[in-house]
């Protein structure tokens, strides 16, 4: 029986967003692309075990070559990005189609409605980019024997679980962006590509980033030139921990709180 | 059950088959979990280290400084190529790192060595039975050890095969050690929380790199001698300067493109991190004064940079190789008589 | 009287300097309610303030009793038909209800009922398996009522709801709508077009620039626009048949014909006299098209804001 005098029960209400969410994230242009671009380190590890490995000096070892693509390819590029084209879209999308009203004239709460959409934009990113993660982790590391693959397992769940606790932490501000703003990809590429080199400052500016806490939680640290080799920072993992959690917490309140109060009009 | 989640499921079945391979590959080559930049086997290594310091011996043959050092060095590449020619072993191609850990200057015969790489085990096995004298050998679970020096007994320098990868070196109380804690998988060194916890502070991709815990620094000098002469109707200088105590110094360092180390210490408190770090600045000072009689010495002083964070003190070197060169002793106009070119 | 379903107290809603809605104050009891008024009058915002959609500027509008913004709750039993043409085009008909019905609380039997019972209300039975993108515009409308229906709410709010329809489909609607009003639901309909209303209800609110100009009776709109003369041009291809056959009515105060030839102008102070004599002079004379500038109402409110 439905108690009418109530909206539906949060995490049922969120259940169901999710699914008609997910449907639209799943089969959407965006997910193919998304899906080809994090997939690409798999044609590369393929291309290295084929052609590549013979030629490479010896000095680059398969684990190295996992640890760059880890960390330059997906943890400072491809997650961030994905983050950003995703969860800002997620209301930007309905209202662009006009498909929010439907969703707004439900007996839901709308931190309900965000919040399985939110849960459809991560399960959609980790299905794209996790699987990516281990098929290159195999085809990369098996050139160098089992031995280099079982002694490097525990850094693959250390990478899976620290790419994991990006798309969350990123996706919560991204959402938050794309509520709070109309046009919210601007500003957040300057986010990515300006505001995240603090972290290879010294001192206390890199832990008012995002990817200083995410790197540091990796065990990886390919050499690189520049002020990053020369500052690079690596933060404790408790500090990370609370950090990436209590960030994720506020930018997901607020966004919550600004699509709650915020009216959506549609013209014809 | 929808398309979409047909996907989600698809991907997570991949994730788990993933997961599991990964898993199913500890099992059937087990591979102990790495700490920091130390490698599995390193955990082999006796819990009463004190310090320990790694050599990428890879990073370091392909780098500037190996590459404009190399002929200077004790070792020659002579015996390089007579090493190789009797146990197919060429250290520069085969050694990857290697691991030293001890409990201090004071106490040398408590070091161990691991040497890892690809050895041709029975070449270099035969090469030490055939051709060191006084060398006696016997089984300690179930690994060989080879003793050197006097026959047998406790004093004697030790080598074993841990495995195909891995040879330890060392006083024989300490690789027994070693060979007992590999064969057991139980890992000495991660009952050492304080060393452990210092490794997992190292950037792994270093080619060298060294912790050492408070029982160590307690060890080093506490003095430096006091720098300059007395000025002309000025106070007698002190005699010697004392440095703030140290719990614990991470130290790691590059060497390619520049050679750069980066020194980290950890100090009692705030103040002693600064003060610290004022004799180290003063000390760079010195050095940059001395600028007139070396100017190379200006540049070296230019490219450290100390810094302090709550109760730590960084020291930051990096020195472009044109420094080192300038650095180096000029070789000596043998013939007498001659003039310097610069004054023709 | 019933009791009021819907009030607006004082309530006024501005964009910026733009006042949509001024000041309205006017309670909306059980039965069809017809909201009239050109485009840009604020039929829709009045629309969005007692959905929800919208917080009033000023003033207070509640539904059943409860405020309108920000109260989720009421959308157990309350439907919206948003005007907008706009749906999740990758799910099939049957889909975009059973999504939309779980939203609203019910268990997967109890949706595949109410989702079979509102297809078969809209007549999309036979179309429901297939993907919304492919549906005709009327396809679309009736699937934008369905939803509106499937939760039988006590209030139903149609924002053109007979938009993109063909005649069988908008009688079809229309009747839907009077019958939902006999069994004491409380349902506004808006629309631009007065004959629309009147087929579905008498009781209409009139509104221009964001305030209520009448409310009552559709016969007194009726009749005060009866007052003002009705045009109506007609193609046909023997236009000077046309005109004999309706020159000679005592309601039709003028004729004239078009530069092209084909087309003939009546102007009469009985248009509904005119419409029921017109399909015999029709017959006789061929008549291919026909409209009327006065058919929707923004000559009358011109002509009532005159007066």
């Amino acid at each position: 029986m439905r108690d009418t005098s109530r909206p539906l029960p949060f995490a049922r209400a969120a259940g169901g967003v999710f699914d008609l969410t997910l449907d639209g994230l799943v089969w959407s242009r965006r997910t193919f692309w998304m899906a080809a671009l994090l997939g690409l380190p798999v044609v590369f590890g393929v291309l290295y075990r084929m052609v590549l490995a013979s030629r490479l000096p010896p000095q680059l070892q398969p684990f190295d070559l996992y640890g760059t693509i880890v960390v330059f390819y997906y943890l400072r590029n491809l997650v961030p990005l994905a983050a950003l084209f995703y969860a800002s879209a997620l209301v930007a999308d309905e209202v662009e189609a006009k498909t929010l009203t439907y969703l707004l004239t439900r007996p839901v709460t709308r931190g309900a409605i965000l919040v399985g959409k939110f849960a459809a934009y991560l399960v959609t990113v980790l299905c794209v980019t996790l699987p990516a993660v281990v098929l290159t982790f195999f085809i990369v590391l098996t050139g160098g024997g089992s031995h280099s693959v079982s002694a490097a397992v525990p850094d693959l769940f250390r990478d899976l679980a620290v790419l994991a606790a990006g798309l969350l932490v990123y996706g919560a501000l991204f959402t938050l962006l794309g509520v709070a703003l109309r046009r919210p990809i601007l500003p957040g590429l300057l986010f990515l590509f300006v505001w995240e080199l603090l972290a290879n400052l010294p001192g206390y500016l890199p832990r008012l980033t995002v990817t200083a806490y995410l790197r540091s939680l990796v065990t990886h640290r390919p050499a690189e030139e520049g002020i990053g080799e020369l500052f690079g920072q690596v933060l404790p993992a408790s500090l990370c921990l609370e950090m990436l959690a209590g960030m994720t917490v506020v930018f997901l309140g607020a966004a919550i709180w600004i699509f709650s109060t915020r009216e959506y009009v549609f013209d014809q | 059950m929808t398309r979409s989640r047909g996907v989600v499921l698809g991907a997570a079945s991949l994730l788990t088959v993933g997961a599991g391979l990964a898993l199913g590959a500890i099992y059937l080559s087990p591979a102990r979990a790495a700490v920091g930049p130390l490698p599995a086997v390193g955990l082999s290594l006796p819990a009463e280290s004190r310090f320990v310091v790694g050599i990428d011996v890879r990073r370091f043959v392909a780098s500037p400084l190996y590459r404009r050092y190399s002929d200077k060095m004790p070792v020659r590449p002579q015996a390089f190529a007579e090493l190789q020619e009797r146990t197919g072993l060429d250290p520069e191609r085969d050694i990857d790192q290697v691991v030293i850990a001890g409990q201090g200057p004071t106490r040398s015969d408590q070091g161990v060595v691991l040497v890892l790489g690809r050895f041709d085990r029975y070449k270099l096995s035969r090469a030490i039975e055939t051709e060191k004298r006084g060398v006696t050998w016997k089984d300690y679970q179930g690994t060989t050890v080879y003793l050197f020096g006097e026959a047998a007994n406790r004093r004697s320098g030790a080598a074993a095969f841990l495995d195909d990868h891995t040879i330890v070196l060392g006083g024989r109380p300490l690789v027994e050690s070693v060979i007992a804690s590999h064969a057991s998988g139980e890992g000495n060194l991660r009952s050492n929380a304080k060393v452990v916890a210092l490794l997992e502070q190292v950037r792994p991709g270093s080619t060298f790199w060294m912790v050492g815990d408070q029982s160590l620094m307690d060890q080093m000098p506490r003095s430096v001698p006091a720098p300059g002469a007395p000025m002309s109707g000025g106070p007698a200088p002190m005699q010697s300067l004392q440095l703030p105590g140290l719990k614990s110094m991470i130290v790691t360092g590059d060497l390619d493109p520049v050679m750069a180390v980066e020194a980290t210490g950890e100090a009692a408190d705030v103040t002693a991190a600064k003060n610290l770090a004022d004799v180290v600045r003063g000390f760079v000072a010195l050095a940059a004064l001395q600028a007139g009689q070396k100017p190379e010495l200006k540049e070296l002083a230019s490219s450290i940079s100390v810094s302090t964070e709550a109760n730590q003190v960084r020291v930051n070197a990096r020195v472009p190789y044109e420094v080192l060169d300038a650095l180096q002793p000029k070789p000596r106009n043998r013939t007498e008589g001659a003039e310097p070119e610069a004054q023709k | 009287m019933s009791e009021a379903a819907i009030e607006f107290r004082r309530a006024s809603r501005w964009y910026g300097q733009v006042i949509a809605l001024n000041d309205v104050t006017t309670t909306i009891s059980p039965g069809v309610t017809g909201l009239l008024g050109p485009n840009g009058a604020g039929k829709s915002t009045l629309l969005k303030l007692a959905a929800g959609q919208l917080a009033p500027s000023q003033g207070e509008v509640t539904i059943l009793g409860q405020a309108a913004w920000g109260s989720p709750e009421i959308f157990h039993r309350v439907g919206l038909c948003p005007e907008p043409d706009a749906f999740w085009d990758g799910l099939t008909g049957r889909q975009f209800l059973l999504a939309l019905l779980r939203l609203t609380g019910y268990d997967e039997a109890e949706r595949r009922a109410r989702a079979d019972q509102a297809l078969a209300l809209v007549d999309l039975e036979d179309a429901a398996g297939r993907k919304v993108g492919g549906y005709s515009k009327g396809m679309r409308q009736r699937l934008k009522l369905a939803q509106a229906l499937a939760h039988e709410p006590e209030v139903l709010l149609l924002d053109e709801p007979l938009s993109g329809m063909d005649p069988v489909s908008r009688r079809r609607v229309m009747d839907l709508v009077k019958k939902l009003g006999r069994e004491g639901k409380t349902v506004v309909v808006s629309s631009h077009i007065l004959h629309e209303i009147e087929s579905m209800t008498r009781r209409v609110l009139l509104i221009h620039n964001g305030r209520i100009l009448a409310a009552g009776d559709s016969r007194e709109l009726r009749d005060l626009m009866d007052e003002h003369p009705h045009t109506v041009s007609l193609r046909a291809r023997d236009p000077r048949a046309l005109a004999r056959s309706v020159v000679s009515s005592p309601h039709v105060l003028s004729l004239a014909f078009g530069s092209e030839g084909e087309w003939v102008t009546v102007q009469t102070a009985r248009p509904d006299e005119f419409y029921s004599a017109l399909p015999e002079a029709a017959i006789e004379a061929g008549v291919l098209e026909m409209y009327s500038p006065d058919e929707d109402l923004e000559s009358v409110f011109k002509y009532l804001v005159a007066r």
